[in-house]
């Protein structure tokens, strides 16, 4: 199968999954998510996003390292 | 001829060198020098390409004591040829035309 | 001509094709002059039978769009020898630097592709364990807590699908670029033959 105008659905695709996760991330964090977030060291492993020293932290770490890592 | 055309015919030529039975390189220059003129240089692109186009694949065979390169006509190769044949069935009605046209004159 | 000497001679005539291809022409030509030995002719008949080396040569070559290169400086008057020479310090420092910030270019912009990769593949594994595992957080820690990761794992989806977009792009784009300089940078020295 060839998706025709594959690059530019591809651009709208991206844009749109990440307006669509930014605007859950900011509607989860306007509804008290702060402090749903403050997990602390306690966190599961799993977990992919938390607020550590008042920072927002997405991470996912991977046999001891890092995968990914940004605070904000 | 017209170099082109010629390409063309020589490539058919060359499948159907096969059609028979597989062949090696000098013999099929043999059978094929019979019709229209071709030689080894002219043949070595002509084999490289119908073996990329899968007309022909290629193996080698023992044969007083070195190894013999024979080409063989795949079922691709033969259509190739009926293809050619089904084509020149159109031509050869034109020409009949062109030659009454011509002979009315 | 024996015909040792004949594919002696082929050789020679195809020193410009790289070793395997030259190995395909070579192994065609000795396979004609076998054959033909082989159906009772005498080397040196059989060998008279095919074109010339240069001929078969030619029409490797030329099936294979292949051009020969000639190394072209001017070095046709004694004077632009010695120059050349007295000038080394000068031009080959220059030379060295040039090519230095060329090697310094194609190092950043090769960061372009290699970080859209990177991006790629790790924003794959944080999309991919953010969704999955989003409802796991909103049983353990907090039902928004999870929410908010689902949030991020389309977030890193999208970047993700961003990310390999920018590598497809900018993969060929710098492979053109090295190919582009590198054809460039060979035209300065070497002139293209057409004619033999």
């Amino acid at each position: 199968m060839v998706i025709r105008n594959f690059r530019k659905k591809a651009l709208i695709a991206g844009l749109f999954f990440v307006l669509t996760g930014s605007l859950i991330v900011g509607a989860g964090l306007a509804a008290g998510g702060r402090d749903a977030l403050a997990a602390g060291p306690s966190k599961p492993w799993y977990q992919t996003i938390w607020i550590e020293d008042g920072k927002i932290v997405v991470s996912l770490d991977f046999l001891n390292g890092s995968l990914f890592h940004i605070r904000f | 001829m017209d170099s082109q055309l010629k390409k063309g015919l020589l490539e058919i030529c060359v499948l159907a060198a096969l059609a028979k039975q597989d062949s090696y390189g000098y013999q099929i220059i043999k059978d094929v020098s019979q019709v229209i003129e071709i030689s080894e240089s002219t043949l070595y692109p002509i084999l490289k390409r119908l073996e990329a186009s899968h007309d022909l694949e290629t193996y080698s065979v023992e044969h007083n004591s070195r190894l013999r390169k024979y080409y063989r006509l795949t079922d691709s190769g033969r259509r190739h040829i009926a293809d050619f044949l089904d084509d020149w069935k159109a031509v050869m009605t034109v020409i009949d035309f062109i030659k009454g046209e011509v002979h009315h004159d | 001509m024996t015909e040792k000497e004949y594919l002696d001679a082929l050789n020679k005539a195809l020193k410009w094709l790289p070793k395997p291809e030259k190995e395909i022409c070579f192994n065609y030509a000795r396979e004609m002059i076998e054959d033909r030995i082989e159906n009772g002719f005498s080397e040196a008949e059989a060998v008279a039978q095919l074109e010339t080396p240069g001929q078969m040569a030619k029409a490797f070559l030329e099936d294979r769009g292949s051009l020969k290169f000639k190394f072209s400086l001017p070095l046709n008057s004694g004077l632009t020898v010695i120059l050349l020479v007295l000038g080394f310090p000068l031009w080959g420092a220059l030379l060295l630097a040039g090519l230095m910030v060329l090697l310094a270019g194609f190092l950043i912009a090769g960061c372009v592709p290699f970080l859209c990769v990177v991006l790629t593949v790790s924003l794959l594994f944080v999309a991919l364990v953010s969704v999955s595992a989003s409802p796991f957080v909103m049983g353990t820690v907090s039902f928004t807590a999870g929410i908010i990761q689902f949030g991020v794992g389309m977030m890193a989806l999208g970047g993700l699908i961003l990310a390999a977009l920018g590598a497809s792009l900018s993969i060929p784009w710098f492979k053109s670029a090295v190919m582009k300089t590198a054809q460039n940078l060979r035209s300065l020295f070497f002139q293209e033959v057409k004619k033999w």
